[in-house]
């Protein structure tokens, strides 16, 4: 790049003339070996004061080519642009007018009027400016003086059209949206309850080993052994048993009486740990009772040095109904589904009080297989082994038993585990998923009524990108209600409303500030995939290029001087793009762009035209009555 | 923008006073709009922090005279709720009305503002607090039936949620009306609107038992986190029909059959009749009314008209006689 930049702006006469003289004077050395191109930058209120200077650059003989980009509105109560006499005419240097650095969005017609440009405010007229950030590009430089030429009164007002980088906070939005009606589609799942979150893999209740009810059930399992044994030692040819076996009897009645005390301790575990539907829980009398039946559940049996100590709270991201969701929304689930999911799984937690089932166990466990163990016949039956058990009442015995700790530890799954997941979580985090869903899609509508059209292919493919980000701010959302649960479901509804908010905001000012691949912090350490070749990203250039040259862009212009635009002159546009998409962008419609060598940035220079009498080009220097010369009657 | 506002309190006090209103406007029910009004409270800047109330007035245009009829059922369930909770704290399942200026032009009616957030927004979320609700909606129906009114419109747009205070609040009576007055067709979702009130079917007299039937439509929309019921058999869901001791079949037939929302409290959940006997007044109502609607009938012409004599109130009277019971809900068997 060789175009060198000297700003006049906030100078006196006197330092201008001497930031001037710096950059021409060829013996000090203080400025550059060669001035191919030099891009003036001053405030259109001091070109009066600065008119000796443009003869003194004109006069060094130095400089091949000038551009000057003036800033700031017309002196007030004036109509005219008072330029130095070498600027602007038709035989003097091209002058773009930028009369707000901020510009506004504006379509080239008579009637339209001006909107507020959405993105970064600029306030100034820097190196940092996108306009200027664009002059310095050698191709575009030559280019725009070249055009700018054949203007009658070589002053031009500059608008901007660039491809990912002019409306970030627009495509930001669009893109957001796209990702956001994925997120909220309420798909067509087949909502199935959340497998690891039910009871009877959350709860984690088991038999102690040495505890009343696997000695119960030990004890029904000692005597059916020795049956066994006994009646395998009586056995003769084709299982035929000889009659006179005195023992079997009593065995069959141990093991009756241990059926027995196993129901009796089943039946009152679950009329004396019985808890009432509601938030109550478990008393401690109630929990011994539990423990010294001999259940236990995975969660005690963590090393105390493992637990959590008091106060201390096992982190949101390692809760069961964390790891369940973010498996499901990372995997694709939306928000609904993962609601409807949620909804199924809580009616499979929900407690309904022990008491409810007691009484399965009289199925389970007739009174009838009792009292048929209990007087077991002094004369075995005849038979093979299994017929004989049968018939004894071993084997229903046995799965009675079964049966029963089968029972026992479901009820213990769901009523009285310290780690059951229960229903009024399940119920807070699926509010806590429909207010984020709620304020992704007041979002979403907000976003819709934002610039689209050309920009709807972009916005998809970046939508997809940010889709996983998206993602982690619905598992942020999740996190936040498990942390600090709400009190009810219509407060997490509204806290994670609120909150959804928040993040949205920060992270659209988030990437006002880094790009629009900036990831937020919610993201964590995600990375973001698929968004980086955006700049670069052909089909968004192809769409910048394409852009009607008189539709609504980002024109460097104040509300109050656009009467000075000729709306009806020809509109010029100049377009560029990075050599690098040459090949590519071949046989674009509407000729050439300008290739540039450096830089990525694509994208179009509009210049629209002064109406004719708006510059006026005077010779002479900072002379009050001069100025005043210029002004309308 | 200030206004004086001129009407009558609940107390019967006539008041005239200063208050701000917000010229905001939104649908209150059908054919009523609402605004805020914040009444002068005597003190420099009372107009900013005085009593902030909800003021309803009839839609202008062509549904006007419509409108007047809803905010004239309006006055009439607020003031005879006030009557039944004379004496003793109003209570908090009903939204209460502050005032009413009923016989202008411009007839409005005065409500505390209401409480909590609508079923249609929360009500997919309350199955931790479901017994709570239940109680809360069954008791607000009770109190209706105390003061021989039903609401006809219960439904999750008209039933709030207070979770802050644990408390259901019924509120929008512009659909409500007397016991033993003829039905008049309702227009609106068909899952809320129960047989006998819509426009294809609508037929008999309104009774205690007209509620029953979008009450009990709610509870399942509650329990089933935000479901409408669509089939009967739905009710043994969730444990509903043996939570109400098998009452809620009856909910579904014709309202002769439908127990009352007393009834369900007491046979259903078998839980005592918590609220207190209710005195008749309403003969005096009668009376009353009857003037009103006089002195209406005379100041404006697209209002509704003079009541008929010997008309329809007599049939206010018919309620406690057609029902077996002593009396529509209020007196404890």
């Amino acid at each position: 790049m060789t175009v060198e930049i000297l700003s006049l702006s906030g100078l006196s006469a006197a330092e201008a003339g001497a930031a001037a003289t710096a950059l021409l004077d060829i013996d000090s050395g203080s400025g550059p070996d060669r001035l191919e191109r030099l891009l003036v930058v001053d405030d259109t209120g001091r070109l009066g004061e600065h008119a000796d200077v443009y003869p003194q650059i004109e006069n060094s003989n130095r400089v091949e080519k000038l551009l000057c980009v003036t800033v700031g509105s017309r002196a007030d109560g004036s109509w005219k642009l008072g330029l130095p006499g070498n600027l602007g005419g038709n035989q003097g240097t091209p002058v773009l007018w930028v009369s707000r650095p901020a510009g506004i969005d504006w379509r080239v017609a008579k009637a339209a009027k001006a909107n507020r440009h959405a993105g970064v405010t600029v306030t100034a007229m820097d190196r940092q400016h996108p306009l200027i950030k664009l002059l310095v590009l050698d191709e575009v430089f030559d280019k725009v003086q070249e055009v700018m030429e054949g203007f009658p009164h070589r002053a031009a007002s500059p608008g901007l059209w660039l491809a990912g980088a002019d409306d970030e906070a627009a495509t930001f939005a669009g893109a957001l949206a796209v990702a956001i009606r994925r997120v909220c589609d309420p798909g067509s799942g087949p909502g199935d309850p959340f497998r690891d979150l039910l009871p009877d893999r959350a709860g984690g209740a088991r038999l102690a080993e040495n505890g009343p009810l696997a000695r119960h059930l030990g004890r029904l399992g000692e005597s059916d052994r020795e049956v066994a044994r006994m009646l395998d030692g009586k056995g003769g040819l084709g299982g035929m048993l000889r009659r006179g076996d005195g023992d079997i009897p009593r065995h069959v009645a141990r093991a009756g009486g241990a059926l027995t005390s196993l129901r009796d301790l089943v039946d009152q575990l679950m009329r004396e740990a019985h808890v009432p539907v509601g938030p109550a829980e478990l008393e401690p009398r109630q929990r011994s009772l539990v423990r010294n039946a001999g259940l236990e559940f995975e969660a005690e049996m963590v090393p105390r040095m493992l637990r959590p100590t008091a106060g201390t709270a096992v982190p949101a991201e390692e809760r069961l109904t964390y790891r369940a969701l973010a498996g499901a929304i990372r995997g694709g689930d939306s928000i609904p589904l993962a609601g409807k999911r949620l909804m199924a799984t809580e009616q499979q937690v929900a407690r309904h009080g022990s008491d409810k089932d007691r009484s399965r166990i009289a199925q389970l466990c007739p009174q009838a297989l009792i009292e048929m163990l209990a007087a077991a016949p002094r004369k075995t039956p005849r038979g093979d082994i299994d017929k004989v058990r049968h018939e004894l009442g071993l084997d229903q015995a046995k799965a009675a038993a079964q049966a029963l700790l089968a029972l026992i530890i479901d009820v213990a799954n769901r009523e009285w585990s310290p780690s059951a997941v229960t229903s009024a979580e399940l119920v807070r985090v699926r509010a806590a998923l429909d207010g984020t869903g709620k304020a992704l899609a007041e979002y979403a509508r907000g976003a819709s009524g934002a610039r689209s059209g050309v920009r709807a292919a972009r916005a998809a493919r970046l939508g997809d990108s940010l889709l996983p980000v998206l993602r982690e701010l619905v598992l942020h959302q999740i996190a936040a209600e498990l942390a600090a649960p709400s009190a009810n479901g219509p407060e997490a509804l509204r806290s994670a409303h609120d909150r959804a908010v928040v993040l949205l905001t920060s992270w659209a000012a988030h990437v006002q500030a880094h790009g629009v691949t900036a990831l937020p912090p919610f993201a964590g350490d995600l990375a973001l995939v698929g968004a980086h070749p955006i700049e670069e990203d052909v089909a968004t250039v192809r769409e910048a290029l394409l852009y009607p040259v008189r539709e609504e862009m980002w024109q460097l212009c104040a509300p109050g001087d656009l009467s000075a635009l000729d709306a009806d002159a020809d509109v010029v546009s100049v377009r560029f793009a990075s050599r690098l998409t040459a090949r590519a962008l071949a046989g674009l419609p509407g000729g050439e762009p300008v290739w540039t060598s450096s830089g990525t940035v694509a994208g179009q220079l509009r210049l629209v035209q002064l109406r004719a009498g708006v510059a006026e080009s005077t010779w002479g220097t900072a002379d009050p009555a001069g100025a005043q010369a210029a002004m309308e009657p | 923008m200030a206004d004086m506002l001129r009407f009558r309190k609940f107390t019967g006090e006539k008041l005239e006073i200063a208050a701000r209103v917000n010229d905001l406007e939104a649908p209150a029910g059908e054919f009523l709009t609402t605004r805020t009004v914040w009444l002068a409270d005597g003190t420099p800047d009372g107009l900013a922090d005085g009593l902030e109330l909800r003021q309803h007035r009839p839609v202008p245009g062509d549904h006007r005279a419509a409108g007047y009829a809803r905010l004239d059922s309006e006055i009439l369930a607020g003031r005879l709720l006030h009557q039944v909770a004379a004496g003793r704290e109003y209570p908090p399942e009903l939204a209460r009305l502050y005032g009413d200026e009923a016989t202008s032009a411009e007839p409005y009616a005065l409500f505390d503002p209401y409480r909590g957030e609508s079923l249609r927004d929360v009500g997919a979320y309350l199955s931790a607090d479901f017994d709570q609700f239940t109680a809360g909606l069954l008791s607000g129906l009770c109190w209706l039936a105390g003061a021989g009114i039903a609401h006809r419109s219960i439904s999750p747009d008209t039933v709030l949620w207070d979770s802050f205070a644990g408390q259901v609040q019924i509120t929008d009576f512009s659909r409500s009306a007397p016991f033993g007055i003829a039905r008049t067709p309702l227009r609106g979702a068909e899952e809320w609107i129960s047989p006998e009130s819509r426009p294809d079917s609508c037929s008999g007299m309104v009774g205690p038992t007209d509620d029953v039937w979008g009450a009990v439509r709610l509870l399942y929309y509650v329990r089933s986190n935000g479901n409408p019921l669509t089939r009967r058999d739905q009710l043994a869901d969730f444990g509903l029909a043996e939570t109400f001791s098998g009452l809620l079949d009856k909910v579904i037939g014709p309202p002769e059959g439908r127990p009352t929302a007393r009834e369900l409290i007491v046979d259903g959940l078998r839980r005592p009749y918590l609220l207190p006997g209710v005195v008749d007044s309403r003969k005096s109502l009668i009376a009353g009314r009857e003037k009103f609607l006089n002195a209406r009938a005379r100041k404006y012409r697209d209002g509704p008209g003079p009541p008929v004599p010997g008309g329809f109130w007599d049939d206010v009277l018919w309620w406690p006689a057609h029902r077996e019971a002593a009396g529509p809900q209020g007196n404890p068997r």
